[in-house]
């Protein structure tokens, strides 16, 4: 694959100062992250909260510097605002008090595109929206048309990499499911380039072709998506996988976090005393594992 | 196996629209029973109807007879201290917003004891031992910290399994569970299903289990309805209804599910 | 929202006598029989009566057209009052709600100073030190003091609703920033300075009574609900009904607002 990649980040870390009265707390939200989104395949990233998913995203877009590590775009991306963030709440991410028509014309005013009607329409049936929709408030629209215009407003500025941060756990099963495969549709019709942050195993199994999954901040596995779902090597994979499978068998853990050492070892099973180190990515067939289970 | 729960043509709605228009089920002792419906439905309504926690402008029409050692007494038409006694005791909740649902001014380990207190009639120091056992029974290593714990000090996860030793604190019969685990992350819900499944299994309860989920129902529970514009569209073994949908809408609803 | 307000009795009072006053000042002209400053001695203080609806004045003028008249004065000045002090108090509270840092430091701290003068004696010294302003200057001096309620309001409202979602988004499409404040924050941030201007307006209209009253704000023969209460001093026991009709006058106005921002902000909640 000779393509071009679109973003890479090379070892990004992001620590935020916390001040709780006197004391200042620090929190690395994101440690040594390194990823690559390759022209033309849509990136999956498996995290759950506290993952720093949502930091990552939001570094992508640039609303956030990372503290470490180099983020290089192709030609002027993130400049131009050809890289856009659909969020997981419909309602927050569109103005209370704007008509939805209203909204989207700014943006294609501000992007120097014409705003007349005829481009509205395209754009509302882009994203499977009905025209007569154009005057209404957020308030007024359920939570998939709601999301539907965010995604609008975000293909309004002619994006070229779009970051969908959780965009469906907040819809119904059946609306999910009508939004997931418009994103695949538009992805046809304008060449769209995705990053799908979700824990939704099942989402990332079916929209993406790339997996990378991250626990407290660190990359734990990537590869291809299909390799990674069927067979998970790091017992965090692993975790997720027989969770969205929701497999019963696996006995109970409690949660306890700690700094040195591999980040998940307090809670895996496979623990062994190298563990007290952190493991670096290992390379293993088609993929790379943070894992000492899997040194050479 | 007898019934322990029997809706009967539950119809509910505020003046300005129905929500339920004659809802039909039933469910016996000691079964896992799952209602699954998107949101806006009136699955949370339903719940709260059995004990009469509905807002003052909703209606209500039908039978919700519940099975007590025999008798049947239809809940709606109990009131105030037949209703408590039964309310918190013989049915408990588990809600979505768990962290909500407890006082955030008071140690956990104090709102247990409330529950055995004032329902179980338990004195302090028995409370006290009482509430760090079922803390330790849902999976805590270390009860007596989460016990003295302030509600902003757990995390979501943690109150879930709280709210669960609260509800079994009262020992009831049929516990109602409502979008127990959508906040959750992937991983924790998984641990909250399991311990209901593992309580269910230890001592017996049935559960109504709400949900929009349908992919944590197909293991869970034996048995499913749908809920569709206010009403069971379709009912019956989960199995069987995940392999012979015969609804459109449940068709389209199991396709939608993405699967692993 | 407005419908919201006609259910609450309370609110739906104040909201008549709003409207009941506005539509008596604006259609001032139209309503009176006298002109409110034409001297009449011989029928100097007659009760109230079939010509003369609320009476005379020790001067002879019909009582009804001056207060009438008066409605315009004081409303007037309640309106265009509050209206300055909101547009300085919005763009000094989202200039520093917005930037943060040493310009909020700095406009928060000279926030803080000007409160501390009590408003009613800087206001009392600033038009004594101008030796009989005129209405306009009244009304520009009541603005300059009483900006900061709703500057801290805004820039309350702007903190917390610059970290949502759709500000983020509108930075993430490039949206330019003025565009951002004012056509996205402010709009959404203006629902308690709706409850504060309410209540200001009352507030400012008891403060040119007050100075009127003082002799200190408008002067006759151009008549105030303040002034005529100052001219009504001497005649009190003669015709009380001078007294009488501007205070309740005064009375019932800055009711009527107060009754409307309490219901505005009961909406609000």
């Amino acid at each position: 694959m000779s393509k071009g990649f679109l973003i890479k980040g090379e070892a990004i870390s992001k620590t935020f100062k916390l001040k709780r009265g006197w004391q200042t707390f620090f929190i690395k939200a994101l440690n040594k992250v390194s990823f690559l989104l390759p022209e033309e395949r849509i990136l999956g990233i498996a995290g759950e909260s506290g993952s720093g998913k949502s930091t990552l995203a939001k570094i992508l877009v640039g609303l956030i510097k990372p503290s470490e590590g180099n983020l290089i775009y192709q030609g002027n991306l993130l400049e131009k605002g050809k890289i856009q963030l659909i969020f997981q709440n419909p309602y927050t991410s569109l103005n209370p008090k704007m008509r939805i028509g209203r909204a989207l014309k700014e943006v294609l005013y501000y992007q120097g595109l014409s705003s007349q009607k005829g481009e509205l329409e395209r754009i509302f049936s882009l994203v499977e929206l009905p025209f007569s929709l154009i005057d209404r408030l957020p308030s007024q629209l359920s939570g998939g048309q709601c999301q539907r215009v965010a995604i609008a407003r975000a293909l309004a500025s002619c994006p070229s990499v779009l970051i969908l941060d959780e965009p469906t756990s907040n819809l119904d099963v059946v609306v999910s499911k009508k939004i997931i495969d418009n994103l695949l549709k538009i992805k046809q019709t304008l060449k769209m380039n995705y990053i799908f942050i979700s824990h939704d195993l099942g989402l990332l199994s079916y929209i993406t072709e790339d997996l990378l999954v991250i626990y407290k901040g660190k990359v734990v596995e990537e590869g291809s998506t299909p390799d990674v779902l069927k067979k998970p090597l790091h017992p965090y994979s692993q975790l997720l996988v027989s969770s969205a499978k929701r497999d019963f068998s696996l006995g109970l853990e409690e949660e306890d976090f700690s700094d040195e050492g591999c980040i998940f070892k307090n809670r895996c099973i496979f623990k062994m005393n190298i563990c007290q180190n952190q493991p670096p990515l290992f390379l293993k067939e088609d993929r790379k594992v943070a894992c000492w289970l899997y040194q050479n | 196996m007898g019934v322990i729960l029997e809706v009967k043509d539950l119809r509910l709605g505020f003046s300005k629209k129905p929500v339920l228009e004659g809802v039909s089920f039933n469910i016996n002792k000691g079964e896992v029973f799952s209602l699954v419906g998107e949101s806006g439905e009136g699955k949370t309504l339903l719940c709260l109807s059995f004990t009469k926690l509905l807002p003052k402008d909703a209606y209500y029409s039908g039978e919700v007879n519940f099975y007590l050692s025999d008798k049947k007494i239809n809940l709606l038409n109990l009131s105030g201290e037949e209703l408590r006694k039964i309310r918190g005791t013989k049915i408990s909740y588990i809600f979505q917003e768990s962290l909500a649902s407890l006082n955030p001014f008071l140690r956990i380990g104090y709102q247990i004891d409330e529950v055995l207190i004032y329902h179980k009639k338990f004195s302090k120091k028995p409370a006290y031992l009482k509430s760090l056992e079922l803390l330790k029974s849902v999976g805590f290593k270390n009860p007596q910290r989460i016990y003295l714990s302030f509600p902003h000090q757990i995390s979501g996860g943690e109150a879930q399994r709280v709210m669960i030793a609260m509800a079994l604190a009262s020992e009831p019969c049929l516990l109602i569970c409502d979008e127990p685990t959508s906040n959750l992350d992937l991983t924790v819900q998984l641990q909250i299903l399991k311990l209901l499944k593992a309580k269910q299994e230890e001592l017996g309860f049935s559960i109504l289990f709400v949900t929009h989920d349908l992919s944590l129902v197909e293991k869970f529970s034996k048995k499913l309805a749908i809920l569709h514009r206010g009403r069971i569209i379709e009912e019956g073994e989960t199995e069987n209804i995940f392999r012979n949908p015969q609804t459109e809408y449940t068709r389209q609803l199991l396709n939608s599910v993405f699967k692993l | 929202m407005i419908k919201r307000i006609l259910k609450n009795k309370l609110g739906l009072s104040g909201l008549l006598i709003v409207l009941f006053m506005s539509s008596l000042a604006l259609l001032a002209p139209f309503i009176v029989k006298y002109e409110p400053i034409s001297l009449n001695i011989e029928e100097a203080l007659l009760p109230p009566g079939p010509e003369h609806l609320l009476g005379t004045d020790s001067l002879g003028r019909d009582l009804f057209s001056r207060i009438v008249y008066g409605a315009r004065i004081s409303l007037s000045v309640g309106f265009v009052a509050v209206g300055i002090a909101v547009i300085i108090g919005i763009i000094l509270g989202s200039i520093a709600g917005f930037f943060g840092g040493i310009i909020d430091a700095v406009i928060m701290r000279f926030t803080d100073i000007m409160l501390c003068f009590p408003s009613f004696f800087l206001i009392l010294s600033l038009v004594a030190l101008l030796a009989k302003p005129s209405i306009y200057l009244i009304m520009v001096i009541i603005g300059l003091t009483s900006w900061m309620g709703p500057a801290r309001l805004i820039r309350a409202e702007i903190l917390s609703l610059k970290e949502e979602n759709f500000i983020l988004a509108l930075k993430i499409l490039k949206i330019p920033t003025p565009t951002i404040i004012l056509k996205h924050l402010i709009p959404n941030a203006l629902s308690p300075v709706l409850v504060n201007a309410t209540l200001g307006i009352a507030s400012a209209i008891l403060v040119e009574s007050s100075l009127s009253f003082l002799g200190l704000g408008v002067q006759p023969p151009t008549p105030s609900w303040g002034n005529i209460l100052m001219e009504a001093k001497s005649t009190l026991g003669v015709a009380p009904w001078i007294t009488f009709f501007p205070g309740l006058c005064i009375l019932i106005t800055v009711l009527g607002f107060n009754l409307l921002g309490e219901a505005i902000r009961e909406e609000l909640k």
